[in-house]
C-alpha cells in the first residue's frame, strides 16, 4: 500500500526534480540528435568544405609512420606532434592532432589527414568547428568550458532522480487504466498526461541508460588525468629510475614503437600514439594505444608504454576499471555501435524523450495557470 | 488474491516486456556485429516504435492506447 502523502511525497520529488533538469535535458536531447549522426554529417560536411572526407577505399598502409609524421611535419613545420590516430570512419587515411606546444591541449590542436598509401597531405580535418563542432560544445559542455560539463552531469544526476520517481508514480497513476491508452477525448491535460506517463515508461530504459552513461561522459577528463597522474607515473618513475635512456640522443623511430607494441600485444588495432610530452603521454614516452578486434572488446583500448629516447618496451597495463567503465559508457550513450539502423532508432528515442520533456514542462504549466480538470492525487492508493 | 495478480500483470507487463527488450537490444548490438546488430535494432526499436504510435494517436485524433474505448471522439483542440 502506497499512502497519499507518500505518492505526494514522490510527486514533489518527481515535479522539482524534473523542473530543475528539464530545460538543460532538453538542450541534451535536441542538440543529441544531430550527434547521432555526426559521422555522416562530417563526412557530408568535409566534402562540402573540400577533398577532406571524400571516401577512400580500406588498403593496409603502405608507408611507415615514420614517413608518415615526416610529411605532417612538412606541412606544419613550426607545430609539434601530440597525437596520431586512424579511425574506422575514415579508411585509409592516418591523422595527425599538432599543436602550437608540445604539452597543448589536443583540443585546441589541428588535425592534419595523411593518405597512408600514397603519403598524399589530405588537408585539416573538422574537429571542433563547423555546425556539428558548435553542436557537439552545445551538448558537452553549454559552451562554458569543464564547468559546463560538470554542470550537464549533476542536472543528469538530477533528471535520474526523476526517472526512478517517475516510476514510482507509475503505478499510482495507471492502476486503473489499460497500458498506454490517451485520453484524447478527456482534455488536452488528461491527453499530455497519458502521454507523458506512457512515453516515459516505453522509453525507461533508455533514457535511464543515456543518462547515466551521460554522467559517466562528464567526468572523463579527471578521470583520464587521474590515470595519468597515478598509474601512469608510478610506471614512468620506475623507468626514470632505472636510467639508460638519453635525450640526447633524440627520439626514437614511433613505427618501432608501435612495432613493438603489436608483438605484444598481437590481437590489438592500432588505435592511437601519444607522443611524448604530450598532454597524454610522459616526457619521454610514447604511449601506443591497441583497441581490441572483436565488437566489444574494440570499444576497449590498452596502452603499451615505449621509451621514447631508448626505444624499450616499459609495460603494457590494463586499464584500471573506471576507465573500462568509461569506454563502455561512451558507445552506450551515442549510439554509434550498431550501424545506420540502431542510429535510426536512437534518433527516435531521442525524439521521444523531446516529447516527453516537452509534455512534463506543459502539464506543470497548465496545472498553474489552469484549473485542474481532472487527475488530483487520490486520498489512498493502492500500489 | 487472483485480481491482485491480474492488475498487477495488467500495469506492470508491457512495461516489464519493453525494458527487458530495450536492455537486450542496448548490451546486443554491443557484444557482436551483424545480425546482432539487426536485432539491437529492432528490440529497441520496440519502444521507438510505440513512442511514434503514441505520438501519432496522441496528434492525429482517437484514443490511443490497448483496451481504449472505440469511437472515441475527436481530440479537442487547445
Amino acid at each position: 500500500m502506497r499512502t497519499a502523502r507518500s505518492v505526494r511525497r514522490w510527486y514533489a520529488l518527481h515535479k522539482w526534480t524534473s523542473l530543475i533538469s528539464t530545460v538543460f535535458m532538453l538542450i541534451a536531447c535536441l542538440t543529441g540528435l544531430p550527434l547521432v549522426f555526426h559521422d555522416e554529417i562530417d563526412r557530408l560536411e568535409n566534402w562540402i568544405v573540400g577533398e577532406a572526407g571524400i571516401e577512400r577505399p580500406e588498403k593496409p598502409a603502405a608507408l611507415s609512420i615514420d614517413t608518415l609524421a615526416e610529411r605532417a611535419r612538412q606541412e606544419r613545420p613550426a607545430a609539434h606532434l601530440q597525437l596520431l590516430f586512424r579511425e574506422p570512419s575514415d579508411p585509409g587515411v592516418t591523422s595527425f592532432a599538432m599543436g602550437k606546444a608540445l604539452g597543448a591541449p589536443v583540443g585546441d590542436s589541428e588535425f592534419l589527414r595523411i593518405d597512408h598509401v600514397t603519403g598524399a597531405y589530405l588537408g585539416v580535418e573538422l574537429v571542433g568547428e563547423g555546425v556539428m563542432g558548435f553542436i557537439f560544445r552545445l551538448h558537452a559542455e553549454l559552451y562554458a568550458g569543464f564547468g559546463g560539463t560538470l554542470f550537464l552531469g549533476v542536472m543528469a544526476i538530477v533528471f535520474l532522480v526523476a526517472i526512478v520517481s517517475g516510476v514510482v508514480l507509475y503505478a499510482p497513476f495507471m492502476r486503473n487504466r489499460a497500458f498506454a491508452v490517451v485520453r484524447v477525448a478527456k482534455g488536452p491535460r488528461a491527453r499530455w498526461l497519458d502521454l507523458h506517463n506512457a512515453l516515459g515508461i516505453v522509453l525507461l530504459v533508455w533514457t535511464f541508460v543515456v543518462s547515466a552513461t551521460g554522467v559517466i561522459n562528464t567526468w572523463a577528463s579527471p578521470m583520464i588525468q587521474f590515470w595519468l597522474l597515478n598509474d601512469m607515473q608510478r610506471i614512468v618513475a620506475d623507468d626514470r629510475a632505472g636510467g639508460g635512456d638519453s635525450a640526447a640522443a633524440g627520439l626514437t623511430s614511433v613505427q618501432a614503437a608501435i612495432d613493438l607494441a603489436a608483438r605484444e600485444l598481437p590481437d590489438g588495432e592500432l588505435s592511437f600514439v601519444a607522443f611524448p610530452g604530450s598532454e597524454f603521454s610522459s616526457d619521454r614516452h610514447y604511449l601506443v594505444f591497441f583497441s581490441g578486434s572483436t565488437p566489444l572488446s574494440s570499444r576497449m583500448i590498452r596502452p603499451v608504454i615505449v621509451n621514447a629516447f631508448s626505444g624499450k618496451l616499459i609495460a603494457a597495463p590494463h586499464l584500471p576499471w573506471y576507465l573500462n567503465v568509461l569506454l563502455l559508457s561512451q558507445p552506450l550513450h551515442f549510439g554509434d555501435y550498431g550501424g545506420i539502423g540502431l542510429k535510426i532508432v536512437w534518433f527516435v528515442l531521442g525524439l521521444g524523450t523531446v516529447v516527453l520533456l516537452w509534455s512534463g514542462l506543459v502539464l506543470w504549466w497548465r496545472k498553474r495557470h489552469e484549473k485542474p480538470d481532472i487527475e488530483a492525487v487520490p486520498e489512498r492508493i493502492a500500489a | 488474491m487472483s485480481t491482485a495478480v491480474g492488475r498487477f500483470r495488467r500495469l506492470w507487463l508491457w512495461p516489464f516486456v519493453i525494458a527487458c527488450a530495450s536492455a537486450f537490444g542496448l548490451v546486443c548490438a554491443l557484444v557482436a556485429d551483424d545480425l546482432w546488430d539487426l536485432a539491437g535494432a529492432l528490440c529497441l526499436g520496440l519502444p521507438a516504435a510505440i513512442s511514434l504510435w503514441l505520438l501519432a494517436k496522441s496528434y492525429g485524433g482517437g484514443e490511443a492506447g490497448a483496451g481504449s474505448a472505440a469511437g472515441s471522439a475527436a481530440k479537442p483542440r487547445s
